[in-house]
Formats: C-alpha cells, sequence, structure tokens
C-alpha cells in the first residue's frame, strides 16, 4: 500500500490510477492492433510468395 | 531477402515516394525508435511519478503527464493527416494517401485518451465529469471527425477515390483544430487557457514542466514507431490487393 500510496496518494487514488490505466489500456491496445495486422500481413505475402504468386527480390 | 523486406538504399528524400525504398528505411529506423520510445516512457514515467504535489490540484496534477501529451498528439497526428492530404492532392505522392490513412486510428486513439483523461482530472477538480464548453465540445468534434474519416476511407471500393474524398474531407475538418487551440482564448470555458505552447513561453513550474515534456517526446515517438509500423503494413495491404487482382484477371495484368 505504501507504493500504491505515494504514487496516487489516498484522496485521489481511484481517478489518478484510472487515467494510467485507461491509458496504459489504449496504448497497448495500439500497439497490439499493429503487431496483429502485421503479422497477419506477413504471413499472407509468404504465402503468397511461395506460391509463386510473387517474384522474389534478388538480395541486395 | 524476402518480399516483406526491402533493400534501405536511400538517396534522398524524393527516394522515399518510392514504397520498397521507404519499407527499406523503416526496416533500419523502427528498432532504435522502439527502443528509444520504451527508454523515454520509462524516464517520463519516473519523473511523472517523482514531482511533489501541486498546491492547489494535490497528486491529481500526474494526470497532465498522460492528459496532455494524449491531446497534443490527438492534434498534432490530425496535422499529419492534413499534410498526407495535400500530398494526395497537390504532389499526388504515392506514400501521401497511406500516411493519412493509416494516422486516423492512431489519432482517434489519441483523442479517446485525451477526451478519457480529461473526463477523469476534471471530476475532482471541477466537480463534473463533462460539460458542453468550447474546448472540450471542440475537442469531441474532434473525435466525430476521426471515425467519420476511418468509415469515408473504409466504404469506398476505388483507392484513388476514397483518398482523393478523404484528403478534401481531412482538409475542410480541418479548421477544427485551431477552433480547439484558441477556444479558450475565444471564449468563456471552464477549462484552463494554454500553459505551454503559449505566446511568451510556458507557465508552468520546471519541476512539472520537464516532464510533461518528457513524456511529450515518448507519446510523440510511440506515435511515429507506431505509424511507421501500420505504413508499412497498408503499403502490404495494397500488394496483396494487386497480386490478387493480377490472379483473379491474369489478361488485364499482361496488358
Amino acid at each position: 500500500m505504501n507504493l500504491l500510496d505515494s504514487l496516487f496518494g489516498t484522496q485521489y487514488f481511484g481517478f489518478i490510477a484510472s487515467a494510467y490505466g485507461v491509458t496504459f489500456v489504449v496504448l497497448m491496445s495500439m500497439i497490439v492492433w499493429v503487431l496483429v495486422v502485421q503479422r497477419q500481413r506477413r504471413d499472407k505475402l509468404a504465402r503468397m510468395e511461395e506460391a509463386g504468386l510473387r517474384r522474389k527480390r534478388p538480395h541486395g | 531477402m524476402s518480399i516483406v523486406e526491402a533493400s534501405p538504399r536511400i538517396r534522398s528524400l524524393s527516394d522515399l515516394a518510392n514504397p520498397t525504398k521507404f519499407l527499406g528505411l523503416v526496416r533500419v529506423v523502427l528498432p532504435f525508435l522502439a527502443a528509444l520510445t520504451a527508454v523515454t516512457f520509462a524516464i517520463g514515467l519516473w519523473m511523472s511519478f517523482t514531482v511533489p504535489d501541486d498546491y492547489q490540484q494535490g497528486r491529481t496534477v500526474r494526470i497532465m503527464f498522460v492528459h496532455v501529451p494524449s491531446v497534443w498528439m490527438a492534434m498534432g497526428t490530425y496535422m499529419v493527416m492534413v499534410s498526407g492530404a495535400l500530398g494526395v492532392l497537390v504532389w499526388r505522392h504515392p506514400l501521401a494517401d497511406v500516411a493519412a490513412r493509416t494516422a486516423a486510428p492512431l489519432g482517434a486513439a489519441f483523442t479517446f485518451l485525451g477526451l478519457a483523461t480529461g473526463s477523469i482530472w476534471g471530476r475532482p477538480m471541477w466537480g463534473t465529469w463533462w460539460v458542453w464548453d468550447a474546448r472540450l465540445t471542440s475537442f469531441l468534434v474532434l473525435f466525430i471527425i476521426y471515425l467519420g474519416l476511418i468509415a469515408l476511407w473504409r466504404s469506398i471500393e476505388d483507392p484513388a477515390r476514397a483518398a482523393r474524398m478523404a484528403a478534401i474531407t481531412v482538409l475542410i475538418g480541418a479548421i477544427n483544430i485551431p477552433i480547439i487551440k484558441f477556444s479558450v482564448d475565444w471564449f468563456t470555458t471552464l477549462h484552463q487557457p494554454a500553459s505551454v505552447l503559449r505566446a511568451g513561453g510556458p507557465r508552468l513550474a520546471p519541476e512539472f514542466l520537464y516532464p510533461l515534456l518528457t513524456m511529450g517526446l515518448a507519446f510523440l515517438l510511440l506515435f511515429l514507431t507506431l505509424h511507421l509500423m501500420a505504413m508499412r503494413n497498408e503499403v502490404w495491404r495494397r500488394q496483396i490487393r494487386t497480386a490478387q487482382r493480377k490472379l483473379a484477371h491474369p489478361s488485364r495484368a499482361a496488358s
């Protein structure tokens, strides 16, 4: 409780914790969303490459 | 090297108009940007939770360190979309629509955060969660504009037409940005006037200003990281779409 008290205090604990909590959730959701889409697209491109639908680029 | 990677041979800024070269640059820059974002957030959070209590607001002043950067990024992201819209309409830059389109969900998220944290901060300080004053209302309008633009981009099938329509809408919506900024000067509002980005310099005491600027930098770096990743995702989506169309209509692709 001492750590929580030093971070958020007791009088406005709910307000400060809620503000940081909602910030954490929204920012993490943005990060997860971008990473999930990235994985989906990367996998799809790799499958298309394997199927010969796209030509591999030369090294360099 | 697979098709999801590319060679980062960038000789001039105009080379970035080439999506392949852009992808190469993203591949090189992203790890450093992500690491810098994490470090800046760690420093900013440590600074935010070690500030003294404000003489009026007490410990709730700590909400400022997530509320104000969210608001800055909500408006800053819209300006990124404005530059993207100009790129579409004036210079027909290949990545301009990609930049504007992928910024919209990020801007909507920052605007939601600004509204949510502002409301949470307002309850103990103003005694109310919400009031229909000019600053709060114009900021809510920004959120609605973001949602409308996301819907617009998704609802038009033809990418070129969607890009033009969205670009025009973005430029019309830009009228709201100075209204948000100066609403506290033009109207009587419950919201306080600007205390950092104002003529005459910041009015905040240094012990609050430096954590705020550090968190602002962290939010900016996070936006840049996520925006580059989202832009790369969008370029890949368009590559997939093109390949699928070629597969569906091989004769058109050959011609």
